[in-house]
């Protein structure tokens, strides 16, 4: 009953502890709102027009088992001007979009004809957020 | 005057100078267009002013493949105002290219021009009650690149029964006969004209009308039938002596398998697409030149596309740290480059979404076909069987219209298309209840049922009127198009008998 009791309170000091790393990490964005990351994914997801990211990001991985989002983050923001106001890298986005159905870099997905930065912009999303080994 | 036909003497005999058979928008049409020019005029209607499962039983028959069960009595309205009685309304007329021979599309081409239709087009939409002011195909955007077009339909579900039931009845010139039932067209012992036609009232009563000319307007299976089912004088049937009568049926297809998704900042979809309202509906559809060089069927795209309530891009925004893109701005930061992001206040664009359907052109096929089943209705007369056939090029032209679709959205910014993945087009579509093609219209008997005219090849007093007519389908309803060769019919047939009078 004392062992069972004692591994408890270390699970939930340990829990408790978890908590508030995960609390201090995210202390910038609750004080100050979202974080230049968390602002850039937004912009760009936005321009997505796909109702279901991350269903679709997960037919990617199903198409390229086994790339990581360090291999997905750069070809996503490649090329995009990360230094000027938000319009300009959305502008740029929907470009490289465009140039990817122009230049036939497109993919299909789940039955989505998209190209290929979007595509990879939806694996990062699952990778992320929807738990493929995240 | 109206005429409910089993009150009639059995064995009597009418005299008309004209004798519509069919009670449609055809048939209706057509005995407008006649009121008021001096000519006496019977209208065949063989139901009532109401369904009723005795005479709509008369239209079951046997259908391949069974698309729907059961096709022939559910996609057909036996009393008066026919197939209107449940038309949806959509009118717009065939495009040029719908007349065109495609050399890329077997047995395409009429010998008329959607220019010589032009005139009848504007009457019917008078018919129809619609304005004649049918906007042209343009193309989405004025882009050389651009491979879509648009159009608008109007809507206008007119019943023709209710709409002219008045009109006809109070007609001192028309003679509308309920329940009467044509059994037969019996030609002359040469068989080069119709003599009379037989008719049967809803019970054993039997009547003939004799007329100087006649008009099949029975709908586009019956029409086929009718011929088919007329060969005491002719064999094969009347106007049947090259084994034309009932082949290129056609419908239009129906594929439910492609969705769409757009934001408002994704331009003219959303922009055309939510300003449709009941009266009025824009859809898509591949340029003429897009045809051409993919070599496939015309066929229409249409969607409704609604705001999609949940948002998923707030949950995206708040759950993450997204420490793998942080740790790529770092690194850009520290190779010298700026990286602000500078966030704009603001909502974010909502996405609108629509499932839609593909509307298919239904390539001419002389083996889809309408023919005689051996099982006979109550009156003796042998049931339709028909073969619908589609082909290769009518499902290959359905998946590149959605890819070049899918394409162009992508390389215009307009948003994004799926095409259910592993769909098997072949079993993934349903009819459109348009029936068309069984007597179509070639200059050359061996290739057609009737001329340029509506008339049929050999047999100088008998007209057709209806969908059967068409040479091609295209993909805007039929009823439109239908209703202005009957005005057309109207004009031809008086001039003829004028001559004879």
């Amino acid at each position: 009953m004392t062992a069972q009791l004692s591994r408890r309170a270390l699970a939930s000091g340990a829990l408790g502890l978890v908590g508030l790393a995960t609390a201090v990490r995210h202390l910038p964005s609750l004080l100050t709102g979202p974080s230049r990351a968390q602002r850039l994914i937004r912009e760009l997801v936005n321009l997505v027009a796909v109702t279901e990211p991350i269903a679709v990001g997960r037919f990617y991985f199903a198409a390229q088992p086994g790339v990581k989002a360090t291999d997905l983050v750069p070809q996503v923001l490649a090329e995009l001007p990360l230094g000027g106001p938000v319009e300009g890298i959305r502008q740029a986005f929907r470009q490289k979009l465009v140039d990817d159905f122009e230049a036939g870099r497109t993919i299909r997905l789940d039955g989505w004809y998209l190209s290929e930065t979007e595509a990879q912009l939806c694996a990062l999303v699952a990778l992320e957020v929807g738990g493929l080994g995240g | 005057m109206l005429i409910d036909a089993n009150q009639l003497d059995d064995g009597a005999v009418i005299e008309k100078d004209l004798c519509i058979l069919g009670a449609g928008a055809a048939g209706i049409a057509l005995a407008l267009e006649f009121s008021g020019h001096g000519f006496s005029v019977a209208l065949l209607e063989g139901g009532g002013f109401e369904r009723d499962a005795e005479s709509q039983a008369l239209y079951e028959g046997v259908c391949e493949p069974p698309l729907i069960d059961p096709y022939l009595p559910a996609s057909r309205l036996r009393y008066f105002g026919g197939t209107t009685n449940h038309w949806l309304g959509y009118c717009r007329p065939f495009d040029d290219i719908d007349f065109e021979q495609r050399e890329w599309v077997p047995h395409s081409g009429w010998p008329i021009t959607r220019a010589t239709l032009e005139p009848f087009y504007r009457r019917a939409a008078a018919v129809c009650k619609v304005a004649p002011d049918f906007a042209g195909i343009e193309p989405l955007i004025a882009e050389p690149a651009n491979r879509i077009w648009t159009f608008p339909f109007h809507i206008a579900p007119l019943r023709f029964g209710y709409a002219y039931r008045g009109v006809l009845v109070d007609a001192t010139d028309i003679e509308v006969f309920l329940h009467a039932n044509a059994l037969r067209l019996a030609l002359r012992p040469n068989g080069d004209s119709v003599d009379h036609v037989e008719v049967a009232a809803s019970g054993d009563r039997r009547f003939q009308v004799r007329a100087k000319a006649f008009v099949l307007a029975l709908g586009g299976i019956e029409n086929a039938r009718m011929l088919l089912v007329s060969d005491d004088v002719q064999s094969q049937g009347v106007g049947n002596q090259h084994d034309q009568v009932g082949r290129y049926f056609m419908d239009h297809p129906i594929f439910p398998v492609a969705q769409i998704c757009t934001s408002h900042t994704s331009g003219p979809f959303t922009d055309l697409s939510v300003r449709n309202t009941d009266t009025w509906a824009r859809s898509f559809r591949l340029a003429d030149g897009e045809q051409e060089r993919s070599r496939i069927l015309n066929g229409c795209l249409s969607f409704n596309l609604i705001p999609q309530v949940e948002d998923v891009r707030q949950q995206l925004l708040t759950k993450k740290s997204w420490d793998t893109v942080e740790a790529y701005l770092a690194a850009e930061e520290q190779a010298g480059r700026e990286v602000t992001v500078i966030g704009r206040e603001g909502e974010d664009p909502a996405l609108f979404f629509s499932r839609f359907d593909v509307r298919a052109e239904h390539a001419p096929n002389p083996d889809s076909r309408v023919t005689l089943d051996h099982e006979v209705d109550r009156f003796g007369l042998r049931r339709v069987r028909l073969d619908w056939r589609m082909q290769a090029i009518d499902f290959e032209s359905v998946r590149r219209a959605v890819e070049v679709l899918a394409e162009d959205a992508g390389r215009f910014g307009w948003g994004r298309v799926r095409l259910a993945p592993d769909i098997d087009l072949e079993r993934s579509y349903s009819p459109g209840f348009h029936h068309m093609g069984a007597t179509r219209m070639q200059e050359d008997p061996k290739h057609g049922v009737v001329d340029r005219n509506c008339m049929v090849h050999g047999v100088k007093n008998l007209g057709i009127a209806g969908s059967s007519v068409f040479c091609t389908s295209g993909y805007a309803n039929p009823t439109f198009s239908l209703v202005a060769l009957a005005v057309r019919l109207a004009d031809h047939l008086q001039k003829r008998l004028g001559g004879l009078a």
